[in-house]
């Protein structure tokens, strides 16, 4: 039976590397890149507006957005940190299939969830409200 | 919202990835091509700069942040 949950939305910023967005694509995720939109050599805040915008949770690899977790995402859909090691291609990869699954909207809402090696961490208005090890 | 500042970091040139971004590919022994076809608007000439400048520079992971 196909499941009821709203899918989540996914726009990735330029620091995002490509083929992994194409993989993402390949996998039923819905995910735009800032390169489809031409949002290239834009600000952090430029890309958190996009993403508020077209109503899609923020994907990026940038730990600058880090800095996010103090602030209140009131509004917005949301902001995914991988920061995890290597940036590479095939890690990233590794990591999206391993984090993501355990991803779902009412999770991500007007969060920042940092995920690293082994684990996601959610972060509301400074405050660790949800950690998951997978 | 409260506005958030960042530090500064050495970006490749013309482009806001981090060249510590570009130090994963060499050490998991990617190319630049692998690179470029990672962020498809950064030209070749600029990931060439910036791979001089980490061979100019004494260059830790850290500073590279």
């Amino acid at each position: 039976m196909p499941s009821k949950k709203p899918k989540i939305q996914f726009y990735a910023d330029e620091c995002f590397p490509v083929p992994v967005v194409t993989y993402l694509k390949s996998q039923g995720y819905s995910i735009i890149h800032a390169y489809d939109k031409n949002h290239i050599q834009k600000l952090d805040n430029f890309h958190l507006g996009v993403s508020r915008k077209l109503g899609k949770v923020l994907i990026t690899l940038d730990r600058d957005f880090l800095y996010y977790e103090q602030a209140s995402l009131r509004g917005f859909p949301g902001v995914i940190v991988i920061s995890a090691g290597s940036t590479t291609p095939p890690h990233i990869i590794k990591i999206c299939e391993k984090a993501l699954k355990n991803i779902n909207q009412a999770l991500i809402k007007e969060s920042l969830i940092k995920i690293t090696m082994d684990k996601l961490i959610k972060i509301k208005e400074g405050k660790i409200v949800f950690q998951k090890l997978f | 919202m409260k506005k958030v500042t960042t530090s500064p970091k050495n970006l490749v040139p013309k482009s806001r990835i981090p060249i510590a971004y570009l130090l994963d590919y060499i050490k998991e022994g990617l190319t630049i091509s692998d690179f470029l076809a990672s962020y498809p608007w950064v030209k070749k000439s600029d990931v060439e700069k910036a791979l001089e400048e980490i061979k100019n520079r004494e260059f830790t992971s850290r500073y590279a942040l």
